[in-house]
């Protein structure tokens, strides 16, 4: 009995042993599979045909320019040297008037005559300066005092801008630059130049005031109107400008791809001066060499390629 | 026992009405049964989904998911909570054991979420829990057609929103419907920033107004000539022109009017998940969840029909396409087990025909199937498991060995009957044949089903997918017992006659040609015994030759009928770049001949069913007919599209299935052999650390394709507010703050009702405005007295790579390192790795570590068959020895077994299959069929022994005389198999191993059972001298 008794335990380890080593199936090929493309690879290969699909446009090295812009909030004021306040000399009652509000007017043209209270006699006014009366502020036979306004006229040919410059921007404004200027609507633009900057900051709205002169010969601009002011106020050269789409982070470090051939490969980068457009490149890209200019996200892709896979923990 | 076969002989119409229940029952039972393609996996888990528009991964880890998840702690019959803090959204899975009921689960996860909600700050989000679904809900998704072309992508959203979704919510069984792709239509504002400086507004008044001038008031009612009149005042916008115009501020006298400082416009709201088609432009789709624990099969077609009502009552030219509809593979999964349980039940029938040599004795045979499959279906129907491939499956198996019982005795009856013996009566030699075999007709069949009980330790997913099979087999095999020891006898009385004289002792024919040879084999055996030995001693080297060479998996993939490609794209992906790439690998897969379209989805929809962020992307390939394929498989398809697809740059591809890729997910099941989950709070500090495990991890050998989780990569645009800069203008916190957040990401001030549907109003700053860091930089703050300052004097504004998710595990943050290892053992390496870690690697204080992964699980499951195994062998032991009496018989038995295994093995080999849990299921099975045939014949033996025959004459006749029983049950249960092994319908690569090794271990072991046994058999032969005696 004993000894059927050992056999029995022996076959029953033997069954176990069986079925453990079953059970200690894993699926060691799919592993493999799935990482088979894991190794590190800096170079990317592509050919023209993949880089037309995935919009991988490439461009040449060059130097170039950037330029520092910004855009403040404006309006089209009366240029105050070609504005007039006509006021009558003395006071008396209006006996004429020639010329109505928006009558435009040449320097000299009479404007009203009125009968001084003193003398009882007439006296006309004219205009100073050639412009557009707008504004009147007497009637007929009204009497009005010396020293009141009978009439504004302003030269509108000439008109000023306005515009104020916020914290972090004072300072870069300067008189001489170029500005160019938009109307609200965005369908006029005309350029000008920055013809003055207020000396001081408004110590209520903390902002600058800066003033463009413009020439308004066909009188588009109407005082009051908001515009947009743009000025460049600092163009910076450098010897490889490249677009900011050529700037990939990789690791947060700035890299541009450069081409040889079909292969591509991230340099680091030194980047300088940048506007909204384009970016000066110290150091790490060669003037004329062939570099990514657009769409080198998927050559960043692919070198990440391997980091990107079992992405699916949710 | 004899008992039992006398009162059932006794009560024979009774039997035959009691019969007649079962099968009527379970017939109804089948009719109730819910239908489902395979066993639901899924574990048992509420999730907790919170959107919260705009906010960055640490923010919603913060705000949002630390709330839910503490207020989760310490629930009853909780597992385990692990979250995932995305852009946007918060997502709590809340793990519960496998025996709470889902539904008590989720009211308890309800009321703690009241205190969570009180947690979470105002603004923050309302956390909801998931759909009352599992990961077999996604039951049908579609997508709407627009043959006019003419309709807008909101426009068709807002149909899917307003009209398709209420529909089919009303379908019963659906318990939600998520839209996702087109936009949704929202009410923009744009506003121009120097708009506002010009008129001398800020952005809060603007908001401000906009929300005092839109809505309506009730003032009850006033009484008129005894009527009343409700009072209603109407100041809800209902158009653009009505939002254009709410007057802002009045300057002198004019009104400014919103439209002049925005321009307001029809748009769609921001969106982290799009669908796209066949590579050539957006659709709108939706998916359809089913309710847990309904028929899947019933759903979907009522689903179909709403869809058909729908269709028509659509506008012109709108249609709703179902492009994935888990109806086909239900359907193709019932038909694969169907199909072999009808082939299965013919081959049955049919060698029941020809072995019994008469119709009589093969119907009572043939009537134990419907018998036990309808007890089956009645259990399984008590028992509340549902009709799979599985469950289903079990049946299939089950057809060939559930005769087996009655095969036996009718075989027995009919001999009897047969023996020219007049003087009894014929019910009397129908009880005695009855009774002759009853007993170990009942041990086999008990023996059978012990074997199955290792298979219910079973855990996680392997144990959801085998238990079903394991207790339909029972189940049915308790049916066979019930129908062999109480109906068969009836039956046979009712059905059998005995023979005329004429044709006494006539044979069948085949067993007739079979007998003669087999009879100088089996004396040749017997006469030189070492033969017999030395066959089986053969037969177990080939096995142990064989063995090493046959590779291994976990379970064998399940074909669902349906190709998911993967893409996983670069994590800082933006939305446009993933829709573009995604349609490109769409273009490409359109050329691919076998494939008739492609839908994909990127990102996520409507919370409920996925979160995946938008750097993701599944693709659903529809597929023409078969016939029109290059390959005959699914999975040679898979490596067809795989090769034509090619390399994608900056794509990694993967192929996955619908319900295998949502339940992987629900399971955050980790594949890799070895996973070490480091816990920590910093995240900087985790993944330092991580690289450094891993930088361990690689010298130990045997590591392979070591890995850390990358859980950064998503850039940021960090504006970090200078308090002493906001001091000095006396502007707060929230003022910058609001004007970021309503500014950039644009603020919801109301709702434009038409009707009931109700669209969103958005204040947002132009795009110019606010596209890029120089512009958000010169955003103005509103400060005291109109002061008016830009961002970048009161902030510093960074890009940084922050996180792109957080993931947490019981209210910690993890990091997961994963390796494989080659050649060596795990347990060592484990052990090895360990130590090195130990020595080499100083965890940060209150960082720890956990070591789980696959090696993990098998070690677990490993545990419990080094357990259930022995004591399964045991019992069976038990149970031969209860029945013989005899040690040495019991062995003999038992011998079955190594020699079964045998022929399982070869026929894995041949068959080129892999060593799976469903192999070792068919194993198991094996041992119970092997088992309960050798028992047939060494009761026999022992019987002839008892009634004086000499050993050789004993062991010769014996063998001989049950050659017919033996062969039959052999080969019915064989047959049985044999359309499981041929099959090629979905599902059938996860019964054809299981079949394979039935059918290969059968072939060995008969053989051993007709030549081996009756050789060896005088070895392990009882006493029956001293039987006699000890009896006596």
């Amino acid at each position: 009995m004993k000894r059927y008794l050992t056999k029995f335990f022996v076959y029953l380890i033997i069954f176990s042993m069986f079925l453990s080593i079953n059970t200690l199936a894993v699926d060691k090929e799919q592993n493999e599979d799935e990482h088979d493309m894991h190794e590190e690879k800096a170079v990317v290969h592509m050919d023209d045909k993949t880089l037309k699909e995935f919009g991988v446009k490439i461009k040449i090295a060059k130097s170039g320019w950037v330029n520092k812009k910004g855009q403040f909030p404006g309006e089209i004021r009366i240029h105050l040297d070609y504005l007039a306040h006509i006021t009558p000399r003395f006071p008396g009652v209006v006996k004429k008037i020639y010329h109505h509000i928006g009558d435009t007017v040449k320097k000299g043209d009479l404007l009203a005559t009125i009968e001084s209270n003193d003398s009882l006699t007439p006296y006309k006014i004219a205009s100073p300066i050639s412009g557009t009366i707008i504004e009147k502020h007497l009637t007929l036979g009204e009497s009005i005092e010396a020293n009141s306004h009978a009439f504004e006229i302003a030269d509108l040919n000439t008109v000023w801008v306005t515009f104020s410059v916020f914290q972090g921007k004072i300072g870069e404004i300067k008189q001489g630059q170029n500005a160019s200027i938009q109307s609200s609507n965005g369908k006029d633009q005309i350029n000008g130049t920055i013809s003055y900057v207020s000396p001081i900051v408004d110590p209520q709205t903390r902002t600058q005031m800066g003033r463009i002169e413009l020439s308004n010969k066909n009188q588009r601009w109407k005082p009051g109107m908001f515009v947009d002011v743009n000025v460049v106020y600092s163009s910076i050269k450098g010897k490889v400008v490249v677009p900011n789409t050529a700037i990939q982070k990789i690791d947060d470090k700035p890299f541009v791809f450069v081409r040889k051939g079909d292969a591509f490969e991230p340099h680091p980068v030194n980047l300088g001066a940048s506007d909204e457009k384009y970016v000066i490149v110290k150091s790490g890209l060669k003037a004329r060499t062939e570099y990514v200019s657009d769409g080198g996200f998927i050559l960043k892709a692919e070198i990440q390629k391997n980091s990107m896979d079992d992405d699916h923990s949710h | 026992m004899k008992r039992w076969i006398n009162f059932g002989l006794k009560n024979r119409l009774l039997m035959l009405v009691l019969a007649i229940v079962v099968m009527i029952t379970g017939y109804m039972s089948y009719q109730k049964l819910p239908i489902d393609a395979f066993p639901d996996v899924s574990p048992n888990l509420v999730q907790v989904f919170t959107t919260t528009e705009g906010l960055a991964p640490e923010e919603i880890e913060k705000y949002v998911t630390f709330p839910v998840e503490t207020a989760m702690n310490g629930l009853p019959g909780i597992q385990k909570i692990r979250s995932v803090s995305n852009f946007g959204l918060s997502v709590v899975n809340i793990y519960f054991e496998d025996s709470m009921d889902l539904y008590f689960a989720r009211q308890l996860v309800g009321e703690r979420l009241l205190e969570a909600r009180e947690q979470i700050p105002e603004g923050f989000g309302e956390p909801e829990l998931g759909p009352i679904a599992t990961g077999m809900g996604l039951v049908l998704f579609y997508y709407l057609e627009d043959s006019t072309g003419m309709r807008s992508l909101t426009e068709l959203r807002s149909i899917q929103d307003w009209i398709i979704k209420f529909q089919l919510q009303n379908v019963p069984g659906v318990t939600e419907v998520l839209g996702i792709g087109g936009y949704e239509k929202q009410f923009h504002v744009v506003i121009n920033p120097h708009a506002l400086l010009q008129y001398h507004v800020t952005l809060p008044q603007v908001i401000e107004k906009i929300k005092a001038n839109n809505l309506n008031v009730g003032a009850q009612f006033i009484e008129k000539n005894s009527e009343e009149y409700i009072v209603r005042s109407i100041g809800l916008a209902t158009s653009i022109e009505d939002i254009s115009n709410i007057v802002i501020n009045s300057e002198k006298g004019t009104p400014v009017y919103l439209k002049d400082l925005a321009e307001i416009e029809i748009g769609g709201a921001v969106r982290r998940g799009i669908q796209t088609r066949n590579g050539v432009g957006e659709v709108v789709a939706g998916m359809v969840v089913k309710l847990f624990g309904t028929n899947s099969s019933t759903v979907i077609s009522a689903v179909e029909q709403s869809l058909d009502r729908l269709n028509k009552s659509l506008p012109e030219g709108l249609k709703i396409v179902p492009y994935y509809e888990q109806k086909s593979l239900v359907a193709a999964c019932v038909q694969t087990v169907t199909n072999a349980l009808l082939q299965g039940i013919l081959l049955v029938v049919f060698v029941l025909f020809v072995f019994m040599g008469g119709i009589r004795p093969g119907l009572v045979v043939t009537l134990s199937i419907p018998f036990s499959v309808l007890f089956a279906l009645t259990g399984m129907h008590l028992f509340g498991i549902s009709a799979n491939l599985m469950s289903f499956g079990g049946l299939a198996i089950a057809i060939g060995i559930m005769v087996d019982g009655t095969i036996v005795l009718i075989e027995n009856i009919d001999r009897i009957l047969k023996e020219p013996t007049k003087s009894e009566s014929r019910i009397h030699e129908i009880s005695r044949a009855c009774v002759e075999v009853a007993k170990p007709v009942m041990f086999a069949i008990t023996i059978i089903i012990v074997v199955f009980l290792p298979l219910l330790t079973l855990q996680g997913v392997e144990g959801k997918t085998f238990k079903p099979l394991a207790f339909t087999i029972a189940l049915s095999m308790l049916g066979s017992l019930l129908f062999a020891i109480l109906i068969a006898p009836a039956m046979s009385y009712f059905l059998m006659k005995e023979p005329d004289s004429k044709e006494k002792s006539n044979e069948v024919w085949i067993i007739r040609k079979i007998q003669e040879p087999y009879k100088k084999l089996v004396q040749f055996f017997i006469f030189k015994r070492i033969y017999a030995v030395l066959l089986a001693v053969v037969f177990i080297i080939v096995g142990i030759v064989v063995f090493p060479g046959l590779g291994s998996e976990f379970t064998p993939e399940l074909q669902e009928g349906t190709l998911i490609l993967r893409l996983a794209m670069a994590p800082s992906i933006s939305l446009n770049k993933s829709k573009q790439l995604t349609m490109i690998v769409e273009k490409k897969l359109m050329r691919i001949k076998e494939i008739s379209g492609v839908v994909s989805r990127i990102g996520r929809g409507e919370v409920g069913a996925h979160a995946d962020p938008i750097n993701s992307a599944e693709m659903y390939i529809l597929l023409k007919p078969k016939n029109n394929w290059r390959v005959k498989s699914q999975k040679e398809l898979k490596e067809l599209i795989r090769k034509d697809l090619g390399e994608t740059p900056g794509i990694l591809t993967s192929f996955t299935q619908p319900i295998a890729m949502t339940i992987d997910e629900l399971l955050e099941g980790i594949k890799a052999d070895l996973a070490i989950k480091l816990f920590g709070d910093d995240l900087e500090l985790l993944k330092q650390t991580a690289d450094k495990i891993a930088a361990v991890v690689q010298t130990v050998n045997g590591a392979k394709d070591i890995q850390v989780d990358q859980i950064a990569g998503t850039p940021q645009l960090q504006i970090k507010i200078n308090r002493q800069a906001i001091a000095k203008y006396g502007i707060n916190v929230a003022d910058a703050q609001s004007i970021i957040q309503s500014a950039i990401g644009g603020e919801i001030v109301g709702q434009v009702f038409e009707d009931i549907r109700r669209f969103d109003i958005l204040v947002r700053f132009k795009q110019k405005f606010r596209d890029n860091k120089e512009d958000i930089e010169g955003l103005l703050v509103d400060g005291p007295n109109g002061l008016k300052i830009p961002l970048s004097q009161l902030a510093s504004i960074e890009e940084i790579t922050g996180p792109r998710q957080i993931t947490r595990e019981n209210n910690q943050r993890f990091i997961t390192i994963q390796c494989n290892v080659s050649g060596r053992d795990i347990g060592s390496f484990v052990e090895e790795t360990q130590r090195v870690i130990n020595q080499k690697i100083k965890l940060p204080i209150g960082y720890f570590t956990t070591w789980g992964g696959q090696f993990r699980l098998q070690q677990e499951a490993n545990k419990r068959f080094a357990i259930v195994i022995p004591l399964t062998i045991g019992l069976v032991f038990f149970l031969l020895f209860l029945h013989f009496n005899s040690v040495k018989n019991a062995l003999l038995i038992l011998l079955n077994i190594p020699l079964a295994l045998v022929g399982g093995v070869v026929a894995l080999w041949i068959t080129g299959q892999n060593l799976s849990v469903p192999s070792s299921v068919g194993f198991i099975a094996l041992f119970g069929i092997a088992l309960g045939n050798g028992m047939v014949l060494v009761v026999y033996l022992n019987h002839l022994l008892r009634e004086g025959f000499s050993m050789t004459q004993a062991s010769i006749r014996g063998a001989v005389l049950r050659l017919k029983p033996v062969l039959m049950t052999a080969l019915t249960t064989a047959l049985g198999l044999i359309p499981l092994l041929f099959s090629a319908g979905t599902g059938s690569e996860v019964q054809r191993p299981l079949a394979t090794v039935v059918v290969g271990g059968l072939i060995s072991s008969t053989i051993l059972t007709l030549l081996v046994i009756p050789a060896i058999y005088k070895w392990f032969a009882i006493n029956v001298e001293k039987e006699v005696v000890s009896v006596d």
